[in-house]
């Protein structure tokens, strides 16, 4: 699959109009997650198609955040939208709450898109590990070393962003998946995260002891599952909620502050 | 919109690639050589975009980052083309100068006839329709647009002041004719930095396949 692909991968995206909170939506299992096209408490699938739409475009360049950001604004007076609790980020025409969408949305694409591109036998072989790091600074950055150790991440000498040490790992290990948010692979790994991923080449992973010399791993499959339910784990409640409001009404509600999404 | 940056890399790129091409397989060694191109942009922006924050010291929009995460690469006939995009990319690395009337002004609906600079920190990364009671003033040196309350114009040397008169106001965007961006050679890796890269990775996968432990 090529990265143009992987990145377009979003227009098969279902859109699932949802009044789970963004805790809430952190709940599902990253399957439908994955599938689904989502922002929390927004249940106009009207609104969530033109959202959809946007964001293709400014991944394919045909926009810019600013631009898209002035278009939904303008889009969601057309619906006559009135926020319950303007300014906040429960107000859908905030620049916080339009920024925060479309910056993780297409860091997701990008990250998806890198991370498949390296799913080839060859590119596994020679790339079998990746290292997290931190790219972009942040006022208050998260503890990574902590949730990083917390999923059975390993620490490894060396020139690094934490005092505990290099964090690497081969690309097909779960903690990946356990550091994320989102339950993906791939940055980003929590809303308005600054943390990335770079390849680790195959003599440094031998060296590191992560991957034997004659060990080959074998490409992940697709985490966009073609699955239908892919709601497994999700408690009574959440399942509840989500068959309800499947293309209902916006509710009273209040809406989970995104952890960590201001920072 | 100048949007993308394609570098081409020839698996002939030296001798010794081009000879393990032919040990390796043209197509492992292409992959290779994208991939590992790739990367090497990846490491080059996001360090880039560290050690290269606003001028204005407002929020950051973290540009080159996001132009790191876009580095892809596809294979070719004899090699692969590495590229990253972004808007304003290729004007940023080749320089040039950006004139208005390409967009369309949120206020009249008729193509714009400035460009707007931001002139506070808050003004980074946002477009004059985020912003709530702006009013353009002119005088003979340019245009601003302001933000009540009224006041005096913050923000201006003496000789803007003077030429705006008697506007007030705090400047958020100067308005401006047209823009010259300086080209950014360095946003791309060198050559050099390109050809160890790849060579590495390339001798590396050849040596392993000598060995009968590779993939490629």
């Amino acid at each position: 699959m090529t990265f143009t692909e992987a990145i377009q991968k979003t227009a098969v995206r279902e859109i699932m109009p949802t009044n789970l909170s963004s805790a809430g939506i952190a709940q599902l299992s990253s399957d439908v997650r994955d599938r689904s096209f989502f922002s929390a408490r927004t249940t106009n699938a009207v609104y969530l198609q033109k959202m959809k739409d946007m964001i293709l475009k400014l991944l394919a360049g045909g926009s810019s955040p600013g631009k898209v950001r002035s278009e939904l604004r303008g889009f969601l007076e057309e619906l006559n939208y009135k926020p319950e609790k303007p300014g906040t980020i429960e107000d859908l025409g905030t620049d916080q709450r339009l920024d925060l969408i479309l910056k993780t949305q297409t860091e997701m694409a990008k990250g998806f898109g890198h991370w498949k591109q390296g799913q080839s036998e060859v590119l596994l072989d020679e790339f079998p590990a990746q290292e997290l790091f931190r790219a972009e600074d942040r006022e208050e950055p998260r503890d990574w070393p902590e949730r990083w150790e917390a999923a059975g991440g390993e620490f490894f000498d060396g020139p690094a962003d934490y005092q505990e040490g290099r964090m690497i790992a081969l690309k097909t290990s779960p903690v990946w998946s356990a550091i994320s948010e989102f339950g993906l692979p791939y940055p980003p790994f929590d809303y308005n995260s600054g943390m990335e991923v770079r390849d680790i080449a195959r003599d440094e992973a031998e060296e590191l002891g992560l991957i034997a010399a004659s060990e080959q791993l074998d490409p992940d499959e697709d985490s966009f599952a073609d699955t239908a339910t892919g709601t497994d784990g999700l408690d009574d409640d959440m399942l509840e909620a989500l068959v309800r409001t499947a293309g209902g009404v916006l509710r009273e509600g209040t809406l989970a502050l995104v952890k960590g999404a201001l920072r | 919109m100048s949007y993308a940056i394609e570098v081409e890399i020839s698996n002939s790129i030296t001798p010794a690639v081009r000879r393990l091409s032919r040990f390796l397989g043209s197509e492992a060694v292409k992959e290779l050589i994208g991939r590992t191109g790739a990367n090497l942009f990846r490491d080059h922006l996001f360090a880039y975009n560290r050690s290269h924050p606003n001028r204005l010291g407002g929020d950051r929009t973290n540009y080159w980052s996001q132009a790191a995460r876009s580095a892809n690469f596809k294979t070719v006939s004899d090699g692969a083309v590495v590229s990253v995009s972004g808007i304003g990319l290729n004007l940023h690395y080749r320089g040039g100068t950006v004139t208005p009337g390409k967009n369309h002004s949120s206020k009249t609906g008729r193509p714009t006839k400035y460009l707007t600079i931001p002139a506070i920190p808050e003004a980074h990364g946002r477009r004059a329709s985020d912003f709530t009671g702006l009013r353009a003033v002119f005088g003979q040196r340019g245009g601003a647009l302001i933000q009540k309350p009224a006041g005096t114009v913050k923000g201006a040397s003496k000789a803007v002041k003077a030429s705006l008169g008697a506007k007030t106001g705090r400047v958020v965007f100067w308005l401006v004719k047209k823009a010259t961006i300086k080209a950014k050679p360095d946003i791309v890796p060198s050559g050099d930095a390109l050809l160890i890269a790849v060579s590495r990775a390339v001798v590396s996968a050849a040596n392993r396949s000598r060995k009968g432990v590779a993939n490629a």
